[in-house]
């Protein structure tokens, strides 16, 4: 893969982020090679955050430069919105909203880890109490506390009913 | 069922729903999905899985409404399955063994058994031997079946195929056959029929009908014939005699090709998918004569129905079923238009094991008949000129009439086939002159032989000591008066 393909897709952290920047592709590539008068790289990618906005800039000024063939820049931002579309989603429920700094964090630990392609999909949902529950690849593991304390109740349900029935005498 | 909860835990895959076309939905996940395996959806919906793509898995469901695209799916891990047992019988239940009579006090069996499961090996057959009489005259002297055939019955609509099949449950019913009706896409009025036609001559505790409506999804549909096989099965295994009715098959091919265009399948003819023949041929070869581990002879007889457009009988679908089963009946519409009841059309029906389980007397019955009946057709398109005809013309003319008539029966009427045989020697030997005395005498002679010990005793007696044709007309000749006698006719 080109190691700015790369670049790019280890700064896009979420599943919406990657719809983000599909979008604002789609917008580049529908102008850029056609418009005579077209607009500054920088107002395509405005709404993108400014770390991935910046590298996204920056590659494609490179990219879209006079040096560069027309074909050779089309070639690369399609293999980057097919590197974006193929990427594996990691679903991620929580029973927290996280901020900025977490999800980056939690970002930074699954493509230094599993792989760079991997985008994040967070969903919150508070019944789970804590940990997480976590699908990729159709592949579901529940790290709930709501499951650990499941499986309490199922074990020591007797013992359980037991105190309670004494506590109550 | 257990909840969708309950699966995710235990098979810790999940799907999600990315495509949704009436009852064929698609789902992305579920990476160690198998064929015909159940999945669960969380709105509580169930379906089993047709095929299996490297992005999708497609998942065929039971439910009326399509499944909603982003709804979680997991596996279950198991194969359809029907639970199975003799409580079901005397019930009307659904593809799933469930009661579809609002009210019913049945209690789902505790054993199931897979729907589709291969056919059992030929190494587990029995050469057919034992008659099976479907209680219809013109059907066991003509077109005789053996216990264990497949036999197709062909016909237009409306030309009394499942009367046909009515009967032949209530005779076999009354023989002790445990005896299962799959209603495929029928009406509601059409099932009710069914139940009513079984209590009315009191079958019910030996019959079960497995039904489903025109209006249930095409999932539910296309399992109803599989359903009353596996069921089948079971009896079978139990020692039991089972009788299958299939009501019929070419609803079942039209359901099965609507749920594969929409699947995008590549029509073949008649825009059915490839694999319909192999379907049909795989459900019907579960059928047959078998011998089981306690060297019991056992069978599943099976007699699946299918129409026929304005009489072509060489439709995709029906010469399908033909090269499948071991011979058919054919209902003739023009027969049913000039009045003959059952329709049967002796010549374009096969048998083709029927005729190895028959007595030397039934069969050589059956060649003077079939030898008579070519003469009459042969005959009667000159006799229309009203040429002078000889004697024995005569004779053939009057005799086939009288044949015709003596095979009429009523829409749910069985006769006896020993009463039957003697019937036919007295008709033979030219007891009777005149038509309507024959059909009065014919009426007392079947409610006679209903009631009375001794003249069943008699019959059995005179069927039993005759060898061949020759010899029972000449017992009939010497006993004439005497039968006719006891039999009430005077």
């Amino acid at each position: 893969m080109d190691k700015a393909i790369d670049t790019i897709l280890s700064l896009v952290k979420t599943k919406s982020e990657a719809g983000e920047v599909l979008f604002c592709l789609e917008n580049f590539a529908g102008t850029i090679f056609l418009s005579k008068e077209k607009p500054p790289i920088a107002e395509y990618f405005s709404r993108l955050k400014q770390e991935l906005a910046d590298e996204l800039i920056h590659t494609f000024t490179e990219k879209v430069s006079a040096e560069t063939s027309r074909s050779e820049a089309e070639s690369f931002l399609k293999q980057l919105q097919t590197a974006l579309r193929n990427c594996k989603i990691l679903q991620l429920t929580i029973a927290f909203h996280p901020d900025d700094e977490t999800i980056a964090l939690f970002s930074s630990w699954v493509k230094k880890e599993i792989a760079n392609n991997i985008l994040l999909d967070i969903q919150t949902d508070k019944t789970i109490g804590a940990g997480a529950l976590i699908i990729i690849d159709g592949k579901y593991k529940d790290y709930s506390i709501r499951k650990k304390i499941a499986g309490v109740f199922q074990i020591q349900k007797d013992e359980i009913l037991g105190l309670l029935s004494h506590a109550k005498q | 069922m257990k909840s969708f909860d309950h699966y995710l835990k235990l098979t810790e895959e999940i799907g999600f729903v990315e495509e949704s076309r009436q009852s064929l939905v698609y789902v992305r996940g579920l990476p160690n999905a198998t064929i015909q395996e159940i999945i669960m959806f969380e709105t509580g919906e169930s379906g089993i899985i047709l095929s299996l793509t490297s992005e999708y898995a497609e998942i065929l469901t039971y439910s009326k409404y399509p499944v909603k695209t982003g709804v979680r799916a997991t596996r279950t891990g198991s194969k359809q399955e029907m639970p199975v047992g003799f409580e079901v019988l005397g019930q009307t239940v659904d593809s799933f063994c469930n009661p579809l009579n609002v009210g019913s006090t049945f209690t789902k069996p505790k054993v199931s058994r897979p729907l589709d499961v291969s056919p059992t090996g030929i190494a587990d057959r029995k050469r057919i031997e034992k008659t099976f009489e479907t209680g219809v005259a013109i059907v066991d002297f003509l077109v005789p079946l053996g216990k264990g055939q497949r036999e197709l019955v062909i016909g237009d609509r409306k030309t009394g195929k499942t009367s046909f099949l009515y009967q032949t449950i209530i005779k076999q019913a009354k023989l002790g056959t445990i005896c299962i009706y799959a209603a495929i896409g029928k009406k509601k009025a059409d099932i009710k029929r069914a139940e009513a036609v079984f209590k009315k001559h009191g079958i019910e505790n030996n019959t079960v009908i497995i039904a489903s409506g025109a209006e249930d999804p095409s999932g539910i549909i296309y399992l109803t014939p599989f359903s009353a096989m596996t069921l089948a099965e079971y009896f079978r295994d139990e020692g039991h005699d089972v009788l299958v009715v299939m009501d019929d098959l070419f609803t079942h091919a039209k359901f099965y090709r609507e749920i594969m265009l929409i699947g995008r399948r590549f029509p073949g003819r008649n825009a059915y998918p490839a694999d319909i023949f192999y379907l049909h041929a795989r459900l019907l070869e579960r059928a047959g004569n078998f011998l089981l581990k306690n060297n019991a002879e056992v069978s599943i007889t099976c007699l699946p129905a299918v129409d026929s457009v304005q009489g072509d009988i060489a439709g995709f679908i029906q010469t399908n079923l033909m090269s499948m089963t071991d011979g058919h009946i054919y209902f003739d519409v023009d027969l049913f238009a000039k009045g003959r009841r059952p329709a049967i059309n002796p010549f374009i029906s096969v048998s083709r094991v029927g005729r190895q389980t028959q007595s030397s007397l039934s069969l050589s019955l059956n060649r003077e008949i079939i030898s008579l009946l070519t003469s009459h057709n042969q005959i009667e398109s000159f006799s229309h000129f009203g040429s002078e005809t000889g004697p024995d013309t005569k004779r053939i003319l009057t005799t086939a009439e009288r044949i015709f008539t003596f095979f009429t029966q009523g829409a749910t009427e069985v006769t006896d086939t020993n009463l039957q045989i003697v019937i036919f020697g007295l008709l033979w030997l030219e007891t009777w002159q005149e038509i309507p005395t024959m059909e009065k005498d014919i009426e007392v002679l079947q409610k006679t032989y209903l009631e009375s010990p001794q003249a069943q005793a008699m019959v059995k007696e005179i069927v039993a000591s005759s060898p061949t044709l020759n010899d029972m007309l000449e017992i009939v000749k010497k006993r004439k008066y005497d039968l006719l006698q006891t039999m009430g006719v005077h």
